[in-house]
């Protein structure tokens, strides 16, 4: 028997079932992000040793695959929940499973498999190996063992669980459109999120003005090196995030020819790799806080300055 | 007799690397065996998405006693001159534990050496296996490897537990994150836990008790099996694509074959597109009415999936469902991209192609479509096309490429060119075009097909002669094995194209006309003399491979190709390199008659004329004075080869005839040899018959370097 949860309810039971596991339950960020990677929870945090655990529901806009609110499945904005395991324990796929019996899906009655996908971040500097967990012939999950980011080794490994909320809704609720899925009792998902759908699909491919887009890049890629020259990580942080967005809205609107993207790509990525050694380095003065075993931290602090001489 | 078992528990591997995997764990295994001299009866291996695991039956206790042989110092420096031991001598005494008594001595060239024999017992097995095996894990190599956890090893995905049996004992092997013990796990949902392995030889037992069929072709022929019941069941054909049966063997423990359906109106998509949906994106097996009469193709695409569940059947309407819903999705999608593409006219999408860059630096793909344009026309010029179908050339290059600007090829790159024949037919271009468009990509590999019409021949040699000279003149050279924009597959294409369809085209004539379209489009300066020995040299290559495939002798491979290498070196006429078909026809007639007993008779007559003149290239005559010729058989020679000398130098003869030549040759130049003493005293004599020899060498140089020819 399906358990028929809504997706109000199946973010509810994954809070709960990871707040049990220890985690930080962590808030979407106030800043245009295109996946859960991108929220410095996790873009960040993931660097380091420093132990971390947290889970949030992600927002992520992806302009080009707008599509008015008419397609079933493709969106301008879905939702990602995302959880962050650092380090990656042993039995972490076991801990998964466990988490998909939480939503109501019993691996017994299905068919569940983990199948090669790799992923990578040009953006950020970040690659990782791991699988795209199908349900069913669906992918409902991507599973990643984060191996570097911003261009630095990770050490230890973090484990990145990202679900598709809206996919596994409408695995759960049986519907074919997630315009039918319902949002919780008695408001469907298209009553919150057809108009936002409709209207950012026409900005994006009508109405955006892309001139204002590619000198607003320009200068936020000018304000992140200003931030950065400070040392100041987050603020440096957010606006590689709006970099990242505004060029993700200009390429939606086929204002960034091929050659280009490569440029604007690998100008984003630098300024990333920037901010994720000077997040290492002040991590390191603060002698890593989070680590419990202190020990331990004063090796790394160690072995950083060491490293840097 | 002692079995072992080595089992490596890891979490899901990419299932190409499974194989592989496995085969080097085997060969590590049987190089420890080879080293320690272990005899042992079997050797059997066996691999899952989560597991690589060896059983070696029949093993010895311990390796063999080995007798070793320790030389020590020489008898002068071991005893004093009162015939006492020395402290050299009681020092290799100690140090090899034995009384000084029991020493011997040995001659090793003419010197006396104390000498000592002893016995080394054989180590234990299994203390061998705890460190060989452990070298086997760390020695595991594959294309990516990753970290997890807090741990430093590196492996294709992380190991989670491993089994390490001696018969009904652990051998316990310390890895970083853990050390080897007695205890697998079974299939993830239908066992649960760990289980202990009572004896290493009952591990498939065993895990077949959990669920898992852990050997490779089993687990393969039950999918095959419940295939075939399915078929009888559904009274259809479903396909199995060798790649993709393996590919779904590797992804499952305990397979369950199921079939679905989905909606007929999808079946109105062209078949490649449902097809390409099932196999690659979902790793279906499409299903079909009926097989086609020759070869495993289908006929007749039904509304169903065949997909493998791994698991039992309990829920199987559930995944079957499920599996069908994302199908539905999948094929929405690309009918929504069908719908849409079909909106455009075909050459719009070629404007659309203006902003995508083909090489940095080398224009966009519309560019490099009207560089295929202009040498599609100088081809079918060379082939002596009607006007017609100098149209329908022109037509399918225009044509090639506009498939890659549409959302279908864009969502599936696979279906390059068969979008673009789908596409063109729907806007009622000839249907010669739209094979053209789709066959232009012809032959994509070493077994693929060529081009059906002639008309897209020419497309076909100027798209890939394009592709490799673009990468060329950016000196992006294949090295080794690496070769990312499949340059060799192009060249070989290329060269199977002239050979397999026979055409009368000259190598250096299109290397040096896509070198000038590319400068002169892109105006570039290019190196053209290097660019095109480069090209050549590499379609060279290619072209030896052909022969080779054809099964033509190596030796006479050599002796063909040889001359085009000559005559690039002595850089004068390109123009009269023979045709890479005539050398073709050449070496096929030749592979008839290599060994008779007239050609080996020929071959060496030549071979001895060519050495000759070869070695006094100073004394040849400029010009032959007739009337200082005064032996017979030097007469007779002249007089033979005046055919030669006076037939048009840029003509070639046929194969047949230039055999039939050979042959009235040889005899007199044989006799020539015998009776004429070339190097004659006088200069005038000598300069003659030198010029005779050169002659006819280089006459005979022309068809092929008999030089190379090696007689069985």
């Amino acid at each position: 028997m399906r358990t028929q949860h809504t997706i109000q309810e199946i973010i509810i039971l994954l809070n709960e079932y990871w707040h049990k596991k220890g985690c930080i339950i962590s808030s979407p960020y106030d800043v245009e992000t295109g996946a859960g990677t991108m929220n410095p929870m996790t873009s960040l945090r993931t660097l380091g040793p420093e132990e971390w655990n947290v889970a949030y529901v992600e927002p992520s806009r992806r302009p080009a695959d707008g599509r008015y609110g008419e397609n079933p499945n493709r969106l301008y904005q879905h939702h990602q929940y995302q959880v962050i395991l650092k380090p990656s324990p042993d039995d972490v796929e076991e801990i998964y499973l466990e988490s998909l019996q939480a939503i109501g899906i019993n691996p017994i009655d299905h068919d569940i498999r983990f199948v090669e996908d790799n992923w990578e971040a040009p953006t950020l500097g970040a690659w990782g190996l791991g699988w795209e967990i199908w349900l069913d012939g669906m992918e409902i999950t991507q599973f990643t063992y984060f191996q570097q980011v911003g261009g630095i080794e990770c050490h230890p490994v973090s484990a990145e669980l990202t679900y598709g909320i809206e996919r596994i809704a409408t695995y759960l609720q049986d519907v074919d459109n997630v315009f039918d899925l319902e949002y919780t009792k008695g408001v469907s998902y298209s009553a919150i999120f057809r108009q936002p759908e409709f209207e950012h699909s026409k900005y994006t491919f009508e109405v955006a003005d892309t001139e204002l887009f590619f000198r607003h890049f320009n200068d936020y890629e000018k304000e992140a090196n200003r931030a950065l020259e400070q040392r100041l990580v987050f603020p440096a942080y957010d606006y590689v995030l709006k970099c990242s967005h505004t060029f993700n809205q200009l390429d939606a609107a086929g204002a960034i020819s091929v050659s280009a993207r490569a440029s604007f790509i690998g100008r984003v990525r630098n300024i990333a790799q920037s901010i994720a050694k000077l997040f290492l380095e002040e991590r390191c003065k603060m002698a890593f806080p989070l680590m419990k075993d202190r020990e331990l931290a004063q090796k790394w602090v160690y072995k950083l300055k060491s490293e840097k001489q | 007799m002692n079995t072992y078992l080595l089992e490596i528990g890891l979490e899901e591997m990419p299932a190409q690397m499974i194989l592989p995997a496995v085969e080097q764990l085997k060969l590590s295994a049987e190089k420890t065996c080879e080293q320690h001299q272990l005899n042992f009866n079997d050797l059997k291996y066996y691999s899952s998405p989560r597991r690589l695991a060896i059983e070696i039956l029949g093993l010895p206790e311990k390796e063999n006693d080995r007798k070793v042989e320790l030389k020590g110092p020489p008898v002068s420096v071991a005893k004093d001159v009162y015939n006492n031991w020395t402290k050299a001598a009681e020092g290799f005494a100690k140090k090899n534990n034995i009384p000084i008594k029991n020493l011997g001595t040995k001659t090793i060239e003419g010197k006396e050496y104390l000498f000592l024999q002893k016995y080394e017992s054989g180590q234990s097995v299994p203390e061998l296996l705890q460190e060989s095996a452990k070298q086997w894990i760390s020695e595991l190599n594959f294309p990516k490897n990753m970290r997890w956890g807090s741990y430093k090893t590196r492996c294709i995905r992380p190991i989670r537990w491993v089994v390490s049996l001696w018969n009904t004992k652990v051998i316990p092997i310390k890895l970083e994150m853990l050390v080897a013990g007695d205890k697998t796990r079974g299939h993830r949902f239908l066992s649960t836990g760990y289980s202990k392995i009572k004896h290493a030889s009952d591990y498939e037992k065993h895990l077949n008790n959990r669920k898992v069929i852990v050997n490779f072709e089993k687990r393969r022929k039950a999918i095959v099996s419940q295939v075939r019941k399915l078929e009888k069941k559904n009274n259809c054909y479903i396909k199995l694509d060798e790649t993709l049966l393996n590919e779904v063997t590797n992804l499952v423990e305990w397979p369950t074959v199921l079939i679905g359906n989905f909606e007929k109106e999808f079946l109105k998509l062209p078949d490649e597109v449902l097809i390409t949906s099932m196999e690659v994106h979902q790793r279906y097996f499409p299903v079909f009415r009926s097989k086609k009469k020759n070869g495993s193709e289908g006929e007749n695409l039904l509304p169903n999936f065949v997909t493998v569940r791994n698991g039992n059947n309990k829920s199987i309407d559930t995944v079957r469902r499920g599996n069908a819903k994302v199908l539905r999705a999948r094929l929405s999608d690309a009918r929504f991209f069908y719908q849409e593409d079909q909106k455009n006219l075909l050459v719009e999408f070629n404007k659309k192609s203006e902003n995508v860059v083909f090489f940095q630096s080398r224009g966009s793909q519309l560019q490099r479509v009207q560089r295929i344009i202009h040498l599609s026309k100088f081809i079918s010029e060379k082939l002596n096309f009607s006007l017609v179908q100098q149209n329908h050339v022109q037509r399918i290059a225009e044509l090639s490429k506009f498939d890659l600007g549409t959302r279908m090829v864009y969502e599936f790159p696979e279906l390059q060119g068969v979008m673009g024949q789908n596409y063109a037919r729907l806007k009622n271009e000839e249907d010669v075009v739209c094979q053209g468009i789709r066959e232009h990509y012809y032959p994509r590999n070493a077994k693929d097909s060529l081009p059906r019409n002639s008309e897209t021949v020419p497309v076909s040699i100027g798209d890939k002669l394009d592709m490799i000279t673009t990468a060329f003149s950016l000196a992006m050279i294949p090295s080794g094995s690496a070769d990312p924009y499949a340059l060799r597959r192009n060249a070989q294409g290329l060269v199977n194209l002239i050979l397999g369809l026979r055409l009368p085209l000259n190598l250096g004539e299109l290397t040096e006309k896509a070198i000038l379209i590319l400068e002169e489009q892109q105006s570039l300066k290019l190196d053209n003399m290097k660019l095109k020995g480069e090209l050549l040299e590499f379609l060279m290559q290619r072209q030896r491979w052909f022969f080779r495939e054809q099964g033509i002798r190596y030796d006479l491979i050599d002796a063909i190709l040889k001359i085009k290498e000559d005559d690039h070196n002595s850089k004068n006429n390109y123009e009269n390199v023979i045709l890479p078909v005539k050398q073709l026809e050449l070496a096929e007639y030749l592979s008839d008659h290599l060994e008779t007993e007239i050609f080996k008779r020929s071959v060496e007559a030549i071979v001895r004329a060519e050495n000759i003149s070869n070695k006094y290239p100073n004394k040849i005559a400029k010009q032959l004075d007739e009337s200082q010729l005064e032996i017979n058989h030097e007469k007779k020679l002249f007089k033979v080869i005046q055919p030669i000398l006076n037939a048009d130098q840029d003509l070639l003869l046929t194969p047949e005839d230039y055999l039939i030549q050979l042959k009235k040759i040889e005899p007199i130049v044989t006799n020539f040899f015998e009776d004429v003493m070339v190097m004659d005293e006088n200069p005038i004599k000598c300069g003659n018959r030198l010029w005779l020899c050169n002659k006819l060498a280089s006459w005979s140089s022309r068809y092929l370097n008999l030089k190379a020819i090696v007689f069985s």
